[in-house]
């Protein structure tokens, strides 16, 4: 669509600058221009992204009646594994139950091997687990369970039972799966070492020095470790016949050593059962002192 | 109508572009001059004419109609205007001016009513709506207020703004101000606030009569110097919103009462919670109720329990021990009431703490201690009759331990009670694993929130004296904490915090708040009952009128409410059975309510600088007497009785026809004769 456009404009633009060149040219005039820039500045965006972890448990049913029974007393659990360790560590629990009767305030007290397979961990309070060079890999239900075990407060101590730890492929190998946290060497001033009695070692059947566990700050069980690693066969240090009689001779020490051996028995369980309370009742003091203020 | 004619320039090419071209012309002129050229003066005639034709000058005729001018009127519906005479001087007013202004035929009048339940923000509101209007045609603001205005125009107006004064020059009135008071405070202790009660315009007597209502019932008065600071004491009685309303006495003349009551709101918080954990031996629950209190870094807890009973002798030496005894007199005789929650777990008769501490305990209950007792559930048996705590608890021990899987339940009354309610949102119940064990018995006091086997009581909480004692009949919290299959957490944690009367968890409050509205305030009144589905609540408002409002079920179990939409602000009470509560409806410290006093001292400065000015209608006699005038510009804007509204003289065009000047003709012919004649006179050099 062509509208009609005025052209007088244009037309007298074109006359006036004629005219004006014409001025020009006839003066011999000149005239200059000049030129200014900008500059542009480009901001970059950075994006970020988070990461979360979704936390999954499983329940193993336990049988209500056997539940009745099971939160009756104090149970000393172990992990069950071929038959002669089984029957070695029976005996050195009941040892140790019998000694904490006798000398603490524990009352009622039994021993019982766990299957992580199909056993609701739940009702323990430590779980001591014997674990051997041929021990076989977990399968997928007991690292469920075991995992579920670590995660709501329970406490397990591993023990070679050989006066050697085993090599970390070996126990990476039997242990895959399991959320087992970062250990350390046992600390000088840890609280396992005045639980109950006062020790400076963790003699068993053996005398060895290795024993590591969770550090405190790592775990959220108020400072108290789940993990407890260690190679010197205290079960068979704690065995007893049915006479009362040792079943296994502790080496170097004898019976000197077995009395440790029992006496670290006494302050795992109570270190177990009370986490911190002996360390805390160091502070207690302090508190009481400012409470009345 | 009106018809006009004048001259306009109607160029052809933008302005500025023009003058660039006559700027060079002007130069190039010079220069031919400044040369001496000849021919000069010619060629600056012919550019001239050039330019003149770009710049194409019009004779414009135009029909012109005349716009009404606009009067805006302000009326000031805050607070303060609803003390006295005020609103209903105002309303007068109103009318009479409606009615005088629309007699003018060139004044359009446009009304706001402006509101403020804490402070007057007139300008803010004439600015809005003056942004809305025509600028040019603003003939004048009026306001009707009581000078009570709290906020400043944004620009001079240039229109007069008038102000036209409800109440009386030199009002009398007293106020009770809080000059100083801490947001926070400690549970337990008291915190200083510096009050003062003011008299204005003067002095009207030398002290006054202050009393301080606490939300906790107490009442203390005391006489405070007028015209000076009192530092007063307010004891935090308990975590969270505590309140105080301070009050002054009302002087016979006063302006209002409104501004004679303060409100104070201090957030108690709790120091540290002191906890006493006593376990009467170690066991697997043990180490839950330490993960439990531990995790909270605001508790203190001091654990308590024997490792080796006395009648377990060994042959260790003591220095192979680390074993030390604990001191139990300075915990259960010298330090007990230091404590704010004492933790019985696995209590049973035969404990390690003897009978003398426990009526300690049952002395520290009684006097507003918190004691939760957690049973023993293994085979020892019980013989209560006897013990110290036995009158304490709500539950008497006395049946056998009940074994069998079962899964604890919420009673009516669980389902009702604050501490219990909401643990299926935390975790549905169908989600809780079960227990095994519990110790059976009868209730015969206290509320069972909680029920196991045979809907045997599991969980009681009851009042004690001034104290409060929780009794779980089982100890197996520990399985839900180890299996993670139930809210044990939260339910320990609201347990603990009702034990150590949290208000927010009382099971029997009666609470109130106060929300604006359109027209008022809602009065919103809620009650928390285990039992009631109805009840009925006195409500008193600042008048002393009692009206009683009809609480119906709330959307939660237990919860009962209602609204009672009210206008007046002030402190109302609220009574139900032994209960009274305060609210206060609007807020109090805030400028509506400081100096109500009608003043010209906030709208002098914006009469002064528009030319407008200030009139008391209470020198007027009546409202009748305002007088209105239009002004033409330049003129005074406003006398005694009188106030004036300018003439703007706007109107709007509705025809115009242009004739150029310089037809293209004529322009043609004068630039070729003086074209010819320049190039002649340069051609003969």
């Amino acid at each position: 669509m062509a509208g009609e456009r005025e052209l007088r404009p244009y037309f007298l633009v074109t006359v006036f600058l004629l005219f004006l060149i014409d001025f020009g040219v006839s003066l011999f005039m000149r005239g200059l221009l000049g030129f200014a820039s900008r500059k542009m500045v480009f901001v970059p965006v950075l994006l970020g992204a988070v990461l979360g972890a979704c936390p999954h448990q499983a329940l193993a049913t336990t049988d209500p009646r056997a539940a009745v029974d099971l939160t009756a007393q104090t149970y000393l659990a172990y992990i069950q594994t071929d038959t002669e360790t089984n029957h070695v560590v029976q005996q050195g629990l009941t040892g140790l139950a019998h000694v904490l009767q006798h000398r603490t305030s524990l009352e009622q007290m039994a021993v019982v091997g766990v299957n992580p397979d199909k056993d609701d961990l739940a009702f323990y309070t430590l779980l001591y687990w014997p674990i051997k060079s041929g021990s076989a890999p977990l399968s997928a239900q007991a690292v469920e369970h075991v995992n579920s075990y670590l995660h709501h407060g329970g406490m397990i101590l591993f023990d070679t039972m050989q006066g050697e730890a085993l090599s970390p492929t070996l126990m990476q190998h039997i242990l895959a799966g399991v959320d087992v946290p970062a250990l350390i060497r046992v600390p000088s001033e840890h609280v396992l070492k005045h639980s109950f009695y006062i020790l400076n070692e963790f003699p068993g059947r053996y005398d060895k020095s290795d024993f590591w566990l969770e550090p405190e700050d790592s775990s959220s069980y108020d400072g108290v470790a789940t993990v407890l690693y260690g190679v010197n066969g205290w079960a068979e240090a704690w065995a007893v016949d049915d006479q009362g009689r040792p079943l296994f001779p502790c080496i170097p020490g004898g019976e000197a050593q077995r009395e440790l051996a029992y006496r670290f028995g006494v302050n795992l369980v109570m270190y177990a059962l009370t986490g911190n309370y002996k360390s805390d009742q160091l502070h207690a003091q302090v508190l009481l002192r400012k409470l009345g203020k | 109508m009106i018809q006009h004619m004048h001259l306009v320039l109607a160029p052809y090419l933008p302005l500025s572009f023009l003058e660039f071209l006559a700027l060079i012309s002007v130069i190039v002129i010079v220069v031919g001059f400044l040369r001496r050229a000849r021919g000069a003066l010619g060629r600056a005639c012919a550019l001239g004419l050039l330019l003149v034709a770009l710049a194409n000058p019009c004779l414009v005729k135009e029909q012109r109609e005349p716009l009404k001018d606009v009067a805006l009127l302000v009326v000031d519906e805050s607070a303060s205007m609803q003390i006295g005479e005020r609103a209903a001087q105002a309303t007068k007013l109103l009318a009479k001016l409606t009615q005088k202004l629309a007699t003018f035929p060139d004044l359009d009048v446009e009304t706001l009513h402006v509101k403020g339940r804490e402070e007057t923000d007139l300008f803010q509101a004439i600015d809005q709506r003056l942004a809305t209007l025509p600028h040019d045609r603003l003939a004048g603001i009026i306001a009707l207020t009581d000078g009570e205005v709290h906020d400043k125009p944004a620009s001079v107006y240039d229109a007069p703004f008038h102000a036209l004064l409800v109440g009386r020059p030199h009002e009398t009135d007293r106020r009770l101000i809080i000059k100083e008071a801490p947001s926070y405070g400690i549970v337990g202790k008291k915190v200083s606030i510096t009050i003062r009660v003011d008299d204005q315009p003067s002095l009207q007597s030398s002290s006054a009569a202050v009393a301080f209502h606490r939300d906790t019932g107490d009442i203390t008065t005391m006489v405070v110097p007028v015209g000076q600071d009192v530092t007063i004491d307010m004891p935090i009685t308990h975590a969270g919103v505590n309140l105080g309303v301070l009050s002054t006495d009302v002087l016979p003349q006063e302006l209002t009462p409104i501004n004679n009551n303060v409100i104070v709101s201090v957030n108690g918080i709790r120091d540290r919670l002191r906890v006493l954990l006593v376990s009467s031996h170690p066991h697997i629950g043990g180490r839950t109720w330490r993960n439990f209190l531990k995790a909270d870094p605001a508790v203190d807890l001091i654990h308590f329990t024997i490792l080796r009973s006395p009648s377990k002798l060994d042959n260790v030496p003591n220095s192979e021990l680390a074993l030390i005894a604990f001191p139990v007199h300075e915990l259960f005789d010298v330090k007990l009431k230091s404590f704010d929650l004492v933790i019985l777990d696995q209590f049973h008769n035969q404990s390690l703490v003897p009978d003398e501490y426990l009526t300690n305990i049952a002395h520290y209950v009684e006097s507003g201690g918190a004691l939760l007792v957690s049973h023993a559930t293994d085979e020892a048996l019980p013989m209560w009759g006897a013990s110290p705590l036995a009158p304490l608890l709500p539950v008497v021990p006395t049946g056998p331990v009940l074994t069998g899987s079962f899964v604890p339940d919420l009673t009516p009354s669980g389902q009702r009670h604050p501490v219990t309610q909401f643990l299926t949102q935390e975790m549905p119940r169908n989600q809780w694993g079960p227990w095994y064990r519990q110790r059976g018995g009868q209730a015969t006091k206290g509320d069972v929130l909680l029920s196991g086997i045979n809907n045997q009581p599991l969980l009681i909480l009851d009042h004690v004296g001034k104290g409060r004692v929780a009794q779980f009949m089982s100890d197996e919290f520990w399985l839900w904490a180890r299996q993670g299959n139930g809210p044990q957490a939260e339910l320990l944690r609201r347990v603990a915090h009702w034990l150590v009367q949290e208000p927010e968890l009382d099971e029997n409050a009666l609470r109130a708040y106060a929300e604006q509205t359109d027209n008022g305030w809602n009065l919103t009144v809620t009650k928390h009952s285990l039992r009631d589905n109805t009840d009925d609540v006195a409500i008193i408002d600042p008048q002393g009128q009692t009206t009683t409002l009809h609480l119906v079920a709330g959307a939660l179990p237990g919860e009962l409410r209602a609204v009672l939409p009210v206008t007046q602000t002030g402190l109302y009470h609220l009574k139900e059975e032994d209960k009274d509560i305060l609210v206060m409806v609007g807020a109090t410290n805030v400028p509506e309510f400081g100096d109500m006093r009608a003043t010209t001292k906030f709208l002098e400065p914006v009469t002064k600088a528009t030319g407008g000015g200030i009139i008391w209608l209470e020198e007027n006699n009546s409202a009748g007497n305002v007088g209105l005038r239009r002004r033409a510009a330049g003129m005074i804007l406003h006398g005694d009785h009188w106030v004036g509204l300018k003439q703007n003289d706007q109107y709007r065009v509705i025809g115009s026809k242009a004739f150029p000047l310089l037809p293209p003709g004529l322009l043609l012919c004068s630039l070729l004769v003086v074209v010819l004649l320049t190039w002649r006179r340069e051609g003969r050099s």
